[in-house]
């Protein structure tokens, strides 16, 4: 953030009018008048953490195109190139039935993404709103783009705290809870623990997702893979992005802490469907076996292996609001 | 007329002379506010002469606020008595508007007007920020507590022209005010705006863990902390205390043990323990504990008595014997308090202290360095899950064999063989 530095080096337009609002150049009053704005001002409003304020920049979209590549937003948006909530509509219909017979995800995405513009930049904050989000949330996790899903989640969450919107927010919070495991973040797991309301800690779908938290912090990763094989609904995506981690940690604190040797029927229950599976795993990362049939390993022999195993890069998350 | 009259003289007396001390009780609304939030909540002083303080004040305001009422025209009255010497016409300005909105802040609290009065006050920080110097830190001070009270009241009141959570408000007022304090560009410290910075910020770390965002919170630490800023030990030591409060919370939510015990403690052991500051103690110790218990040193059970943490009580005693099921029932127990308090993650990290001294016992009643994972199951089963199996125990066990609280190894299916020298090491070294 450079909000404290003052060393901004790029004085475009933007940069001067943020700075000009930091300093309160710009008075209340004519950030209020850009919600008539028609879209050819450039005068812009930031939020304090310096992103664009869309919600002081209201507009009424006219466009009746059914699809729009997603551009990132620069500047206020032209009313022209926005579609209103009727046709909005119309393109989740027709996305949902393009999702169907083509299955093809980058294009599906873009066109979910540049819906989740129009209706930020409209501030559509209703249930029509999270049936998109939920949508695309859903998407996004089976596709393995959890960069998307977190940004649908993150919004829902806000969607969810306005009065009479109704959602899945039992199942979205027990998934939340898996991204932050899989983030690894323990400032927003507190975060995220501190909204915990008995209601939703009394729902199934959110008491597996506690007891797969417990199990993945004591990194007891025997009850983790034994917790993994009964999920509520799509759990296993975020799952399966996690299990890679643990299953790491977990040879390597055998090959610690066991001595001297372990079968190889101790690997299967590491998340491995079978032997034969947790065989071409260690294969694949050099564990030397002991006899001919591959089913034994020495630990002081393998321990150095496992501990230079790399743990999966976690992907940073674009600040990209859409 | 007089009471107002002698209000804005001394007003002009303290600008002209500086004395920040003064002028910060002048612009205070802390009383007025603090008392109408008590009778919204249908709470009372703890605190006797602070309740005498209190209520002398607001006699006193209200006072000026019936002559207030009457004045048909504020503005002009203002213009006409407000001339502290050595200040150029802009600055007599600000401190006009400043007074102006002061006062109409005061008639919106006394008409329940919260709304009113939150914008009230914000646009006297707004007049005041112009004029901010040195000497004023003071009262940068007194503004931004009001501040934050102020947005406190406000949420508390439905109503209809409600249009925003008054929190998000004040953290943008009070990122003005903290503005204000740090684009001073004096190099020699002592003499610029930034000595005011911590005063600022402290409140800017209420408002970001009431709005729990605590991603804010640390730009603010990085700015407060490089070189550009005093040095942390240079503010007063009561703004020092509050500081290291919240960074030692914020370490422990970062999972930074060590960090946040060091700034926990030394807020705890530098906090004053008479009158108001008695409550300060114990929030401090609330989060004190668990860092204190995850480097097993251990609070007296009349420590936490006196100060009503009870719910550490059977933690304590839990970790101490090794008792897992009494551990986690307390857990469970308590579960809303501690995650409502943002430590129970925290907490539940010391069951790797509880596994290692109940396994110590089972391994004393072994009389032997070989101890069988059986005799771990039976305990986990009874203590735990009842799912828990061998390779459940054994899980357990290596990881506390990992992470050095046990030496020795597990052979599979055989049992734990412990190391003859010392097979559970004291944690604190480790």
């Amino acid at each position: 953030m450079m909000l404290y530095s003052g060393n901004d080096l790029n004085d475009t337009q933007n940069n001067i009018n943020k700075r000009n609002q930091r300093f309160g150049i710009y008075s209340a009053t004519s950030a209020a008048s850009l919600s008539t704005s028609t879209g050819n001002q450039h005068h812009q409003t930031y939020t304090d953490s310096g992103e664009l304020d869309w919600d002081s920049m209201t507009i009424k979209g006219t466009s009746t195109d059914l699809e729009k590549p997603y551009l990132r937003l620069t500047s206020a948006p032209d009313p022209s190139t926005v579609r209103p909530e009727p046709t909005l509509r119309k393109t989740f219909d027709h996305l949902k039935r393009h999702w169907k017979d083509k299955q093809d995800y980058t294009y599906i995405c873009e066109q979910f993404r540049s819906m989740r513009q129009d209706m930020r930049v409209q501030n559509i904050k209703n249930q029509f709103s999270i049936d998109v989000y939920e949508a695309h949330a859903r998407l996004a996790m089976e596709n393995g783009d959890l960069g998307q899903f977190n940004q649908c989640q993150t919004q829902l969450f806000e969607l969810y705290k306005i009065p009479g919107n109704k959602g899945k927010v039992a199942e979205f919070f027990a998934y939340r809870i898996l991204y932050c495991i899989f983030q690894n973040n323990s400032t927003d797991m507190t975060k995220t623990f501190s909204e915990l309301t008995q209601d939703l800690a009394a729902q199934e779908c959110v008491k597996y997702a506690l007891k797969i938290r417990a199990a993945f912090y004591d990194n007891n990763f025997i009850r983790y893979f034994k917790l993994c094989q009964s999920t509520f609904n799509m759990e296993n995506y975020i799952l399966d992005k996690i299990s890679p981690r643990i299953r790491i940690t977990a040879l390597q604190v055998m090959t610690k802490a066991v001595r001297p040797t372990i079968l190889l029927e101790q690997i299967t229950p590491l998340g491995f469907a079978n032997d034969k599976e947790a065989r071409e795993y260690l294969e694949k990362h050099s564990f030397k076996f002991t006899d001919k049939n591959k089913t034994e390993f020495d630990t002081k022999l393998n321990h150095p292996i496992a501990m230079k195993m790399e743990q999966p890069v976690i992907n940073v998350i674009t600040n990209d609001k859409f | 007329m007089a009471d107002l009259n002698t209000y804005l003289n001394q007003i002009n007396d303290c600008v002209t002379k500086e004395h920040g001390k003064v002028f910060a009780e002048l612009i205070s609304l802390s009383e007025v506010i603090t008392i109408t939030t008590y009778q919204q909540q249908k709470q009372s002083f703890s605190n006797k002469i602070q309740e005498t303080k209190y209520n002398s004040k607001l006699l006193q305001l209200k006072k000026i606020d019936q002559i207030v009422r009457k004045t048909a025209d504020l503005d002009s009255l203002l213009q006409n008595k407000i001339h502290p010497h050595g200040t150029n016409e802009t600055q007599r300005e600000s401190y006009c508007d400043m007074i102006a909105s002061r006062l109409r802040a005061i008639t919106s609290i006394f008409d329940s007007n919260y709304d009113d009065a939150f914008n009230y006050l914000s646009e006297s920080i707004t007049a005041f920020i112009k004029v901010f110097e040195v000497w004023s830190s003071q009262a940068m001070w007194k503004f931004t507590y009001d501040i934050r009270i102020m947005a406190k009241l406000a949420n508390t009141v439905e109503s209809a022209e409600k249009k925003a959570d008054y929190y998000e408000e004040a953290s943008r007022i009070l990122n003005r005010c903290f503005q204000a304090s740090s684009t001073d560009r004096t190099t020699d410290l002592s003499q610029s705006k930034k000595k005011a910075a911590m005063g600022i910020v402290n409140q800017m770390f209420h408002i970001y863990f009431k709005l729990n965002n605590l991603k804010l919170c640390k730009n603010v630490i990085k700015a407060m902390e490089s070189p550009l800023y005093p040095a942390l030990e240079s503010y007063p030591l009561g703004q020092l205390i509050t500081y290291r409060f919240f960074v030692g919370r914020l370490a422990a939510f970062d999972g930074n043990t060590q960090k946040a015990q060091q700034d926990l403690l030394f807020s705890f052991n530098k906090c004053p323990s008479t009158g108001s500051s008695a409550k300060n103690k114990r929030l401090i110790l609330l989060y004190l504990i668990p860092m204190q218990l995850s480097l097993c040193r251990f609070p007296k059970k009349e420590l936490l008595l006196q100060y009503g943490l009870n719910q550490f009580v059977g933690i304590v005693e839990a970790m101490k014997t090794g008792n897992i099921k009494l551990f986690n029932q307390c857990l469970s127990t308590n579960q809303n308090y501690f995650i409502q308090k943002g430590i129970y993650l925290i907490l539940e990290k010391l069951k790797n202290i509880v596994y290692r001294n109940l396994f110590k016992k089972i391994y004393l009643l072994n009389h032997n360095s070989r101890v069988p994972i059986q005799n771990f199951v039976i305990a986990l089963k009874w203590a735990e899950n009842d799912t828990v199996d061998i390779d459940e125990a054994e899980c357990i066990i290596s990881n506390l064999i990992y992470n050095g609280y046990i030496k020795g190894y597990v052979c599979h299916k055989v049992g734990l063989i412990l190391s003859p020298k010392d097979p559970f090491p004291q944690i604190w070294k480790s």
